[in-house]
């Protein structure tokens, strides 16, 4: 049996994605990347309600201070985990920095479903936009089975 | 590389640890908790928070029905589409679409961010104020910081920010506005300051949102006297005009006074 560790992003603490996506039985991390902490200067606020959230995922988690490459690098000479996962984050700059990373250290990323799918077209202002995806978020038959 | 602990005998022995763990990273300033725990809430707790036909009524107001979700939604904890099934499931397609909207422009500000990546800390287009984004300061001044401005309402709405991490959407604009247009500082160093302190902060909603404040991501600027803070506001916040002196005008003062250069 492949065994897997799955790198969790800030933005995808959500229990039930990763009882979806996750493979069962995965070791779970998630990493209090310095480098970008000293970039977008998170407030301990911010930092205590990601911890909080780790905290609560029913499923531990192993929490780590540190860099993210040293970090995965270490896991790959010290555990016996064959796959490495993570989730692609929202937020473009946390995004590049996370899939530089794990094309460096060969982790496979998940994208979780969008909720408005992909627009290939470019909207500028909010209305054209809502125009063109009302029908969906508010056509109860694409609801989710949340 | 260091291995962080995961037991705690309570919520004030996590912030004391954390406070030591993540000292050298940490904002000289605020370094306390949030009221609002990062614990996952409870369906019930969710279903309590959303009142799609009264956020429709109430949701400019300081104390509206809004549903202070945010910082779970930032972290993933609950969907978007999760809150619009509740608001679709409670009171139908038409009582709740403005508070879908509202999730939406989450969605929409994401759009915005992954066609135009280049724009999240740069000026998308010309500020329309009549100043050129060379003159306007990069930092912000020590009395924002410090919650120590000429003006009560502004002073609450920073502490809001500073002290829970949450604010409302409204005083948000409120905040920026003042920043950028009263003050003239630059939007960039407006958003930073927020990411640095809001729990739901997300930085394509937040930036693009900054941005459209200060005019260079639409095609005005936003501004607001203090008549309308007190409409919004004054059951809460302090909105008399002797402590809030530079506020209390009309907007065509306001746009004299902060636009005069403005050639629209």
């Amino acid at each position: 049996m492949t065994t897997t560790c799955v790198w969790l992003q800030e933005e995808w603490l959500s229990a039930s994605l990763i009882a979806e996506l996750c493979p069962a039985g995965a070791t779970l991390i998630y990493i209090f990347d310095e480098t970008w902490l000293a970039q977008r200067r998170y407030s301990l606020k911010r930092i205590q309600f990601i911890y909080e959230a780790l905290l609560d995922l029913p499923e531990a988690v192993e929490i780590y201070r540190g860099e993210p490459s040293e970090i995965l690098h270490a896991r790959r000479q010290n555990k016996t985990e064959q796959r490495y996962l993570t989730f692609k984050p929202r937020d473009p700059e946390l995004r590049q920095r996370v899939l530089d990373i794990a094309h460096a250290h060969d982790v496979e990323h998940m994208t979780p479903p969008p909720w408005i799918p992909v627009q290939s077209q470019s909207f500028k202002r909010f209305f054209k936009f809502y125009n063109v995806v009302k029908r969906h978020a508010l056509d109860e038959a694409s609801r989710d089975k949340s | 590389m260091q291995i962080l602990s995961s037991q705690f005998s309570d919520r004030a022995a996590l912030t004391q640890y954390l406070q030591a763990q993540f000292n050298d990273l940490l904002p000289k300033t605020h370094r306390q908790a949030s009221p609002v725990d990062g614990s996952n809430p409870t369906a019930q707790f969710i279903d309590q928070q959303i009142q799609p036909a009264a956020y429709a009524r109430t949701r400019n107001f300081y104390q509206g029905a809004v549903s202070q979700l945010s910082p779970f939604v930032r972290q993933g904890m609950i969907e978007r589409r999760h809150l619009a099934n509740i608001a679709l499931a409670k009171v139908g397609a038409k009582a709740a679409e403005k508070f879908i909207q509202e999730l939406l422009w989450g969605e929409f500000w994401q759009h915005v961010a992954d066609q135009r990546p280049d724009a999240l800390w740069e000026d998308a287009e010309p500020y329309k104020t009549g100043f050129e984004a060379y003159t306007y300061k990069d930092t912000l001044p020590e009395d924002i910081l410090r919650a120590e401005t000429p003006n009560a309402c502004i002073n609450h709405f920073i502490q809001d920010l500073t002290v829970t991490g949450y604010l409302h959407n409204h005083a948000r604009m409120y905040l920026a506005a003042y920043v950028v247009h009263f003050r003239r500082v630059r939007w960039q160093a407006g958003a930073a300051w927020f990411l640095e302190h809001l729990l739901d902060g997300d930085i394509a909603a937040n930036n693009f949102s900054w941005q459209w404040v200060a005019s260079t991501f639409g095609g005005k600027p936003y501004i607001f006297n203090l008549e309308n803070v007190a409409k919004y506001c004054g059951d809460v916040v302090d909105c008399r005009p002797e402590t809030n002196p530079e506020l209390d005008a009309t907007y065509e003062v306001l746009h004299l006074r902060l636009f005069k250069r403005a050639t629209s």
